[in-house]
C-alpha cells in the first residue's frame, strides 16, 4: 500500500496557493470553505493520478465534495460528467458535488495522450476508469477512517449519499471524516461498481455550471482581472508570416489610456504590433490609427482560386498510398460514378474570443487561459520567457467554446502574448497583461479546418455492388510538423485527413491516395476533424449507389453494415423513431439518411426535407446514437443538438473562409456565416442502450447531417451537391 | 462625468463619451456578465436593456445613455418576474453549454417576453435569430422561452 | 348632450388632429425652408436631365437600402440586412429587435459595425413605416420618378416638402457621412441639392408627355401655419368657453 506523501507541509502550501488563486481569480467557481486539512494537495510526482485522489477530490467540513478536473470544459459538459464518475464510486450526495478546473500539472495529464489535453472526444473514454477509481479510493479512505473512529471493521460499513453507515445505525458524514480520511493510506487497488449498480451514472443530470452560466456570474478567461492589469490588442500581418517593415505609433500612443506599442516576433516567424492600454477600448481605438508598412515579400500568398486549380491538378497525379486496392475494373466499368468534392477552409469562431492573461515576474510566470492543451501551452510560454515549465503556473479558465481552436500545438496566441510580456518587462513595466483577440483577429487569424478536394471514381454494377473505388484526397496535413505527427502521420499519410474513408466500415475496395500540399495557411483540427469532410463524401456516394441500383438507402446500408452491430443499432433506432418507411410524407417531402462512425461512436440521422423556392427546408431530424454507456443522457442530447447544428451550418451560404492574394476575405460574423436560431430544426435524439465503457460524443454528431440533408435534396430535385457550402 | 442608473443604482463614470457601454461595464465597472463576442453588434453577446429597450452595448456610446436606466444580466434575474421566470427556465432546461452567449440570450428572451407574453415559434425565431450561439443550444433556448412564457401566463 | 359637452367633445376631436401639428409647429426650425418655385418658363428636357442625375443618388445603396418593399438591404452590394430584421409597423423594427437595438446615436467607428444617427438625443435610425413604404427598389426612370413624386407614395409630400426633405432631413444627410467602409453617393450633397432645384424649377417632369407641374405646393411650415390658424379660429370663436346654448341640439 502506498502512503500518500501529502504531509501537512505540502497541503499547507497547496492551501495557501489555492487561496491565493481563489481570491479574485476565477479559479474556483464556487466560494469554498477550505478546512486546513482537506484542500487539494499539489499533485505529487511519481504517483499515478489514480493514486493521489487528493489532487482530484477535496471534501470540506460541510461535506461539499469538489472534483478538480484535469479536463477543460468548453461547453461539452465534462465538469458535470467527471464529478458524476467520482460521485458514483464515492457514494456522494450529488447535491454536494462541485467542480473546479485544474491547472497545468503532471497529475492531470491524459493517461493515453500523456499530455494535459481535451479533444478527440476522449474525456469520458479516457477518464472512465481513472475518475471512478479516484472516487472509489476516496470512499475506501473515508470508510477506513470511519472504521478507526468506530473501532469496527471496515468490511461491515456501508456508504450512501455522503454518509458512512454502521450496522448499528451510527452515521458519520463525509464532512466529519474528511480530514481523517486524507491521513489514511491510499489503497493500491479498488473494486468498481458494475453498471447495474449505478445510481447516478446514466441518469439525466443537470449541469453543475448551469446556474452560474445563466445569471452572468460565470467567469471566463476573458473576464479575468487583476489590479493594475493592462489589456493588449494585437495587430497581425495581413498575410500569414509577413513582417512589420516600419510603423508609426504616434497617433496610437496619443490616445488616452495607451501605455505603449511594441513590435513583437510572432509564433510563425512573422512580426506584429501589440498595443498595451488600460482597457480594451483605448487599445482597440489605438490599433485603428497605427500606421504600418508591411513587408509581405518572401511569404507565400495563398489564393483560394489558385489553390483549387492546383488541387484539381494534383488529384490527377499519383499520390501517397494510404490504402492499396485493385482499381482495374474502372477501365471497363459498365457503370461509373466520377465525382469531385470540394470543402473550404473553416474557422471555428468560438463565442469567447481567444485571450490569455500573463503575469510575468522575471523568474516565474502565471498564465490564466481557457486552454485545451495546458501542458503544451505551459511549456511554450516557458520557452519564450526562458523559464523552465515548472516556473510557469498555468491556470485553466472556463472556456467559451473551443471546437479544437483552443488546442494548438504551437500555442500560437499564448506565444505571442508571452512575447508581449517579455517586451514589456524589458521596457521596465511590471504587472499582468491580458491579451484579447478581436473577432476579426479570430476569423482572419488562421488555424482553419483545411480546404479539401476529393476525386472519386467508382465502378459498380447498378445493383449495389462496387467493383472498384479509386479515391484521392488532397489537403494540407494538420499534424505534420507538430509533435502529434508521431501518432497520426504514417508513411506520409496524415490519418486526421483520411479518417472516415480509411477505416470505413463499408466493405468497399477503396484504393486511397493522398496529396498533402504545403500552403502558407495554418491549419488545425476542427470539430470532427477528417470526418467533417469524409462523411459527406462517403454518405452521399453510398446514397447514390443505392439509388442507382433502385435499392432503398436504408436497406442498402443495412446490407453493407451487417458485420457492424453498433452501426446497425444506431441506424435502426433512427429509422424506427423517425417513421421512415412507415409514415407517409406530405407531397414534395423526402427522407434523407446518413450514418457515420467517428471517435468510437456512431450517429445516424434520418431527416425529413422539402424544398421551398430552391432552398431546403429541414422539417425534422431524428438521431440514433451509439456511444456505448451514456454517462449523462442530457449531455448526449446537447452534444447531438450542437454538433448537428454545426454540421448543418457547413451547408449555408457564407460558411467558408477564402483567401485572395494571401489576404483572408472574411472579417467577422457579418460575412463568415454561422447558424442562427431559426436554422435549428425540430430534433429528437435517441440513445442505443449499452453498458460498455463510454465512447466519444463531442464530435460524432457533426459529420452525418450534411450528407443526410444532401441525400434528401437529391431525392426531391435530382441534384447532387458535391460541395460545401451548397452551391446554388 | 456621465451619469445613469445601473441596475437600479446611480452610477457615474469619467470616461470619453464615445466609449461603448460594453467596455464601461467590463473594464471601468468590473461587471463582466455582459460579454464581448464580435464588437459589431451581430452576435448579441453584449445585450443590455436601456430604458426597457434591448440594446447592443458594444456599439452604444456611453454618452448616449446619460440619464437613462441601464439594466444588465447581473440584475435581470432578480429584477422582476419575467427575469426570474427566464433564468429559472434556463436552469430547468439545462440550456447552457459553454455559456458565453447566454447572458445575451437571456437578455433578449426577457426583452421578448416583456413585449410579447405568448410568442409563437416564429416570433421566437425572429426575435432570437440575432443572438448567435456556437455551441448550438438554440433548441433548448427555444423550449426555455416557451416554458418561461407558460410560467408567466 | 349639452352644448358644453359637445364643445368639449369638439375640443378633443380637434386636439387629436391639431396637437401633433402644434408640436411640430413648436419644434419648427428657426429658419423656415424656402422652397424652389417652378419657373414661368420651365424646360422639360432640363428637368428630365436633372432627375436622371437625382436618380443616381436615389438608387445608390445609401438610399435604396431602406427604400425597399420588404426587409432592409445592407452594404454596397444589395445584400439582405444581417442579422435578419423586419421593418415593423412604424419602420423601427419589430420589438424586441428594433433598429435602435443595434443602430445607436452615431455611426460606429469600426468597419462592418452598424450605422447610427441621433434624433432628439435618441437613436434615430429607421425605415419608412409599413403603410407608406416609399419603396423604389427595382424601379428606374419615369416609374421611379412617379413613385418619388406622387404624394400617395412619397409620404404625402408636395414638391416643396420633397425638396425640404432632400435638403435638410438628417437621414438623407447621413448618406454623405455614412461611416467607414460605405461608398459615398455619386455626387456631393450640394450638387444633389442643385439637381433637385433644377428638377423642380423645370416643372418636376417624370416623362416626355405629362403636363409639367405649375407649382411646388405647400411647405410643411405652410401647413402648420394653416393648422395653427384653424385652431386659433376655434379658440377665438368662444365655442370652448360658451355657457349659453346657441341653439337647440338635434
Amino acid at each position: 500500500m502506498k502512503r500518500l506523501q501529502a504531509s501537512s507541509g505540502s497541503i499547507e502550501i497547496g492551501r495557501r496557493r489555492f487561496l491565493k488563486l481563489g481570491v479574485g481569480s476565477g479559479f474556483a467557481v464556487y466560494a469554498m470553505t477550505i478546512s486546513a486539512q482537506t484542500a487539494p494537495a499539489l499533485p505529487q510526482a511519481g504517483l499515478s493520478p489514480q493514486e493521489q485522489p487528493s489532487a482530484f477530490v477535496s471534501i470540506d467540513g460541510d461535506g461539499i465534495v469538489t472534483v478538480t478536473t484535469g479536463k477543460t470544459d468548453m461547453g461539452q459538459g465534462v465538469v458535470t460528467a467527471l464529478p458524476m464518475l467520482v460521485a458514483e464510486e464515492l457514494d456522494a450526495d450529488w447535491a454536494k458535488m462541485r467542480f473546479q478546473l485544474a491547472p497545468a500539472a503532471e497529475a492531470y495529464k491524459d493517461q493515453v495522450y500523456k499530455m494535459q489535453i481535451v479533444g478527440g472526444s476522449t474525456t469520458i473514454k479516457h477518464s472512465w476508469i481513472q475518475y471512478r477509481e479516484i472516487g472509489a479510493r476516496m470512499r475506501a479512505m473515508l470508510v477506513a477512517a470511519a472504521a478507526k473512529r468506530l473501532g469496527i471493521s471496515a468490511s461491515v460499513l456501508r456508504t450512501e449519499a455522503g454518509v458512512v453507515i454502521a450496522p448499528n445505525g451510527v452515521r458519520l458524514s463525509y464532512g466529519e471524516l474528511a480530514s481523517a480520511a486524507l491521513a489514511e493510506p491510499v489503497p493500491s487497488s479498488v473494486q468498481l461498481k458494475s453498471p447495474a449498480q449505478f445510481k447516478l451514472i446514466g441518469k439525466p443530470t443537470g449541469r453543475l455550471d448551469a446556474r452560474e452560466k445563466s445569471n452572468g456570474q460565470q467567469k471566463f478567461g476573458i473576464d479575468f482581472s487583476l489590479p493594475g492589469m493592462r489589456t493588449v490588442v494585437m495587430l497581425h500581418p495581413p498575410v500569414f508570416g509577413a513582417k512589420v517593415a516600419r510603423f508609426d505609433a504616434t497617433q496610437a500612443q496619443a490616445i488616452a489610456g495607451v501605455e505603449a506599442v511594441y513590435q513583437v516576433p510572432l509564433y510563425n516567424g512573422g512580426t506584429g504590433l501589440a498595443v498595451v492600454a488600460n482597457g480594451f477600448w483605448p487599445a482597440r481605438m489605438a490599433r485603428e490609427v497605427l500606421q504600418v508598412d508591411w513587408d509581405i515579400t518572401g511569404v507565400e500568398k495563398a489564393d483560394t482560386d489558385a489553390l483549387w486549380e492546383s488541387y484539381r491538378a494534383l488529384a490527377l497525379q499519383p499520390g501517397i498510398t494510404a490504402h492499396a486496392d485493385d482499381t482495374s475494373a474502372l477501365a471497363n466499368a459498365p457503370l461509373k460514378i466520377t465525382a469531385e468534392y470540394t470543402f473550404p477552409y473553416l474557422a471555428h469562431t468560438p463565442m469567447e474570443p481567444l485571450n490569455c492573461s500573463i503575469d510575468y515576474q522575471g523568474d516565474q510566470c502565471t498564465v490564466w487561459v481557457g486552454s485545451q492543451l495546458q501542458t503544451a501551452d505551459q511549456a511554450a510560454v516557458a520557452t519564450v520567457l526562458g523559464l523552465k515549465p515548472e516556473q510557469v503556473t498555468l491556470n485553466t479558465m472556463m472556456a467559451g467554446g473551443g471546437f479544437g481552436r483552443r488546442a494548438v500545438p504551437t500555442s500560437d496566441y499564448l506565444v505571442d502574448a508571452a512575447q508581449v510580456a517579455k517586451a514589456r518587462y524589458a521596457a521596465g513595466h511590471r504587472g499582468p497583461i491580458k491579451m484579447i483577440w478581436t473577432r476579426e483577429d479570430d476569423v482572419r487569424g488562421g488555424y482553419y479546418r483545411p480546404m479539401h478536394l476529393h476525386r472519386v471514381e467508382i465502378a459498380h454494377d447498378g445493383k449495389g455492388t462496387v467493383q472498384a473505388w479509386k479515391h484521392m484526397i488532397v489537403g494540407q496535413s494538420i499534424t505534420g510538423g507538430t509533435p502529434i505527427e508521431t501518432f497520426t502521420v504514417k508513411n506520409g499519410v496524415d490519418e486526421t485527413m483520411v479518417e472516415g474513408v480509411a477505416g470505413s466500415p463499408y466493405p468497399f475496395p477503396i484504393a486511397l491516395e493522398v496529396h498533402h500540399p504545403k500552403v502558407n495557411v495554418p491549419v488545425l483540427w476542427f470539430r470532427s476533424v477528417g470526418h467533417s469532410h469524409t462523411a459527406f463524401v462517403m454518405e452521399t456516394l453510398v446514397d447514390e449507389l443505392a439509388r442507382a441500383g433502385g435499392i432503398d438507402p436504408v436497406a442498402y446500408r443495412r446490407r453493407l453494415l451487417v458485420k457492424h452491430p453498433r452501426n446497425l443499432a444506431a441506424l435502426d433506432l433512427a429509422v424506427q423513431k423517425s417513421g421512415y418507411g412507415k409514415k407517409r410524407l406530405p407531397s414534395g417531402h423526402a427522407w434523407g439518411v446518413a450514418v457515420h462512425e467517428s471517435f468510437g461512436s456512431v450517429v445516424a440521422y434520418v431527416v425529413q426535407v422539402s424544398m421551398r423556392a430552391n432552398e431546403p427546408v429541414l422539417h425534422q431530424v431524428t438521431a440514433g446514437v451509439h456511444c456505448n454507456l451514456a454517462v449523462n443522457p442530457r449531455t448526449i442530447e446537447a452534444q447531438l443538438e450542437g454538433g448537428m447544428l454545426m454540421g448543418l451550418g457547413m451547408t449555408i451560404p457564407g460558411a467558408q473562409i477564402t483567401l485572395k492574394d494571401g489576404h483572408v476575405q472574411q472579417h467577422n460574423w457579418n460575412d463568415y456565416r454561422v447558424p442562427t436560431h431559426a436554422l435549428m430544426p425540430k430534433m429528437t435524439v435517441h440513445i442505443v442502450p449499452s453498458a460498455e465503457p463510454p465512447t466519444g460524443i463531442g464530435e460524432p454528431s457533426l459529420p452525418p447531417i450534411a450528407p443526410a440533408l444532401a441525400n434528401a435534396i437529391a431525392a426531391i430535385t435530382g441534384k447532387r451537391h458535391r460541395s460545401l457550402p451548397f452551391q446554388a | 462625468m456621465i451619469s445613469f442608473q445601473l441596475n437600479g443604482q446611480s452610477q457615474s463614470v469619467d470616461v470619453p463619451g464615445d466609449t461603448p457601454v460594453l467596455w464601461v461595464l467590463r473594464d471601468t465597472l468590473g461587471l463582466t456578465g455582459t460579454k464581448f463576442g464580435c464588437g459589431i453588434a451581430v452576435c448579441g453577446a453584449c445585450t443590455v436593456h436601456v430604458d426597457g429597450q434591448q440594446r447592443r452595448s458594444c456599439v452604444t456610446p456611453v454618452a448616449s445613455i446619460a440619464g437613462q436606466s441601464l439594466s444588465t444580466i447581473e440584475a435581470v434575474g432578480e429584477q422582476d418576474e419575467v427575469g426570474r421566470a427566464v433564468t429559472q427556465a434556463w436552469v430547468r432546461h439545462d440550456v447552457v453549454q459553454c455559456g458565453y452567449c447566454q447572458s445575451g440570450q437571456i437578455m433578449a428572451a426577457v426583452a421578448l417576453l416583456k413585449v410579447n407574453k405568448r410568442p409563437s415559434d416564429a416570433d421566437i425565431d425572429q426575435a432570437m435569430s440575432a443572438n448567435l450561439c456556437r455551441c448550438g443550444t438554440y433548441a433548448r433556448i427555444h423550449a426555455a422561452v416557451l416554458d418561461a412564457a407558460k410560467s408567466l401566463a | 348632450m349639452t352644448l358644453r359637452t359637445a364643445a368639449l367633445r369638439r375640443i378633443f376631436e380637434l386636439s387629436a388632429t391639431l396637437l401633433p401639428i402644434m408640436a411640430v409647429v413648436a419644434a419648427e426650425p428657426k429658419q423656415a425652408f424656402t422652397p424652389t418655385q417652378v419657373s414661368s418658363t420651365p424646360v422639360r428636357e432640363a428637368g428630365l436631365s436633372a432627375f436622371a442625375m437625382m436618380e443616381r443618388v436615389l438608387l445608390h445603396p445609401r438610399c435604396v437600402n431602406c427604400h425597399v418593399p420588404g426587409a432592409p438591404l445592407q452594404g454596397d452590394f444589395k445584400r439582405l440586412h444581417y442579422p435578419p430584421v423586419q421593418r415593423g409597423i412604424d419602420g423601427r423594427g419589430v420589438a424586441p429587435l428594433q433598429c435602435a437595438t443595434c443602430h445607436s446615436t452615431k455611426n460606429s467607428p469600426l468597419a462592418n459595425a452598424p450605422t447610427g444617427l441621433e434624433t432628439d438625443g435618441k437613436p434615430g435610425w429607421h425605415m419608412p413605416p409599413a403603410h407608406m413604404k416609399m419603396s423604389w427598389f427595382g424601379l428606374s426612370g419615369p416609374a421611379l420618378c412617379k413613385v418619388f413624386r406622387d404624394p400617395k407614395t412619397n409620404g404625402e409630400r408636395s414638391l416643396a416638402m420633397l425638396e425640404e426633405h432632400m435638403a435638410t432631413d438628417h437621414l438623407v444627410l447621413w448618406a454623405w457621412e455614412p461611416g467607414p467602409g460605405r461608398q459615398l453617393p455619386p455626387m456631393d450633397k450640394s450638387s444633389f441639392d442643385e439637381q433637385v432645384r433644377t428638377w423642380i424649377r423645370n416643372g418636376a417632369p417624370c416623362d416626355a408627355q405629362e403636363p409639367l407641374h405649375a407649382s411646388a405646393g405647400r411647405t410643411r411650415a405652410d401647413l402648420n401655419a394653416d393648422a395653427a390658424k384653424s385652431l386659433r379660429a376655434v379658440v377665438d370663436s368662444g365655442i370652448l368657453t360658451a355657457t349659453t346654448p346657441a341653439r337647440s341640439q338635434p
